[in-house]
């Protein structure tokens, strides 16, 4: 037992304490301890100067000693020497946290390179400091990381041109990828599509025109619809004025009558890229009734008998859902 | 928060593309490097270093090309490179018509552009890889004064050996990646 304590002991202090100071754990020594003053001289009230060249001493020791430390011990998961990557990130870190803002998207993108750049470094420069040529077989090696960086680099780009596409036209996320070549949803995370607050904002237009107005106007209003919607997409189409994708939604509405009333059906087309070859469009329905105004209590009711009967007055009440039909609306009968 | 962007964003993924660009950067790698092996006497270990450089070196410009254009391209070409990334198909605008013989235009610029790239790319690859395949000592002018400039054998043949290797090889992996996409949009179509 105590046999087996003293060698773990023995290959803790091992791991710890090098045998040589040229070592991966001295460089990162030095970075805990530069990390550790910078602490120090930030609390300490120091300048900002200080700050910096202790606060970068500690990054630079954090960067070789890391990359030490990976290539010592051999760490290659699937046989993917990860030393030059962890540096290079630590390398992005550090310089597009200099710069104030989000960075996120430059720094992914230039991560590869600098990755490769600090492979390239020691064959191109010597110890002494001099420049020199590397062998022709090392030269032939980082071309091709070069080149295998670069295409990492585009892929990185490549995703965020995605997302760039996805915030462009918002709509797009609500939609299905499930025949893309390129791209696959993984969270299942539907946005929100565009013709809803459309649909909203025109429910809320009508609403505004027609509720509580006297019986007879609904239905000139509805005889004039295709007037009506011209001043209606007008007045909604400030919902879509910040989105480039205002140009691929129609709003349209077609009157169906009831026994008792009318329904308005709203519907927002989409006619940009869908997974639908005949695109799609939402749907909102409208009903509107007409309402006999309640009488009122008693004591008024002898007053009222005397006059005619009231003219009855609009009542609408929409649907919340907005259910997504394939294809094209039918078109307007007449 | 950087951590939160990306979660947030991380909904839509290339991966699709990733995954197929690999498996045909292989197939093509593989392809050209028996092409190039054969066709220019070369060792196994040179050939694949050189075919993956090559493919590479085109695939990345390809990208460039791609990111730097595409910001640039008219709104409708746009929105149709942005339906054919996302749902596999362009979509009824008043590009939609002329939309396949520009693919195959597209295509066939595509292949010979990428056959000058490779050409090049092995010549300048060779040179700096310390063994040019090409000889770049300026030719003698004496003797091409007195005519014998067809009797040399260095300067006789019209095209040099590595240019129609090139040519072949990228015409082997054109013709398999072409049958790959073929089969895939065939099997998705079943």
């Amino acid at each position: 037992m105590i046999q087996f304590l003293k060698e773990i002991w023995d290959r803790i202090t091992g791991f710890l304490f090098p045998q040589q100071y040229f070592a991966w754990q001295s460089i990162i020594y030095l970075a805990l301890f530069s990390w550790a003053m910078s602490w120090v001289a930030r609390l300490s009230g120091t300048t900002a100067l200080t700050q910096w060249i202790i606060i970068t001493g500690s990054w630079v020791f954090w960067v070789i000693g890391l990359g030490w430390a990976l290539e010592a011990n051999n760490i290659r998961p699937f046989g993917i020497p990860i030393a030059p990557w962890v540096s290079g990130a630590l390398v992005c870190a550090y310089l597009f946290a200099l710069i104030p803002g989000n960075h996120l998207t430059a720094a992914l993108i230039v991560w590869p390179l600098v990755s490769v750049g600090l492979v390239a470094l020691p064959a191109f420069i010597s110890w002494e400091l001099k420049p020199k040529l590397p062998m022709p077989f090392v030269r032939q090696q980082l071309i091709l990381l070069l080149l295998l960086a670069l295409l990492f680099s585009s892929w990185f780009q490549f995703y965020f041109r995605l997302q760039t596409w996805l915030t462009d036209y918002p709509t797009l996320l609500s939609d299905d990828f499930n025949r893309s070549g390129f791209v696959l949803k993984v969270a299942s995370s539907d946005g929100q599509s565009g013709g809803i607050p459309l649909l909203t904002a025109a429910e809320q237009q009508v609403k505004d025109q027609l509720d509580d107005t006297p019986w007879p106007w609904v239905e000139r209003w509805l005889l004039n619809l295709n007037g009506q919607m011209v001043k209606i997409r007008n007045d909604t189409r400030s919902v879509l004025i910040d989105s480039s994708e205002a140009d691929f939604w129609e709003l349209t509405a077609r009157p169906r009558s009831l026994e008792n009333g009318y329904a308005l059906q709203l519907m927002a087309v989409w006619n940009g890229p869908a997974s639908n070859p005949e695109g799609y469009f939402l749907e909102k329905t409208c009903l509107i009734r007409p309402r006999i105004p309640s009488v009122r209590s008693t004591d008024t009711r002898e007053a009222n008998e005397s006059e005619p009967t009231p003219t009855a007055m609009a009542q609408v009440s929409c649907d919340l859902e907005t259910p997504k039909r394939l294809g094209q609306p039918d078109p307007l009968p007449g | 928060m950087p951590f939160e962007l990306l979660v947030d964003e991380a909904a839509v993924l290339p991966l699709r593309a990733i995954i197929f660009q690999s498996l045909l950067l292989l197939v093509a790698i593989a392809i050209e490097a028996g092409v190039l092996r054969r066709r220019l006497k070369l060792g196994f270990q040179p050939s694949i270093r050189y075919a993956a450089s090559l493919n590479l070196f085109t695939t990345v410009l390809g990208w460039f090309v791609f990111l730097g254009l595409e910001p640039a391209a008219p709104p409708p070409l746009r929105t149709q490179i942005i339906s054919y990334v996302l749902f596999g198909q362009f979509y009824e605008n008043n590009l939609a018509g002329s939309l396949g013989a520009l693919v195959i235009a597209t295509g066939l610029a595509i292949f010979f552009l990428t056959f000058w790239i490779k050409a090049k790319g092995l010549e300048w690859l060779t040179l700096a890889i310390g063994t040019p395949i090409v000889d770049y000592t300026p030719p003698t002018l004496t003797r091409r004064r007195y005519g014998y400039t067809r009797r040399t054998p260095r300067d006789s043949p019209n095209t040099p050996a590595h240019t129609l290797a090139v040519l072949h090889a990228n015409a082997w992996s054109f013709s398999a990646i072409l049958l790959l996409l073929l089969l895939r949009y065939g099997l998705e179509a079943a």
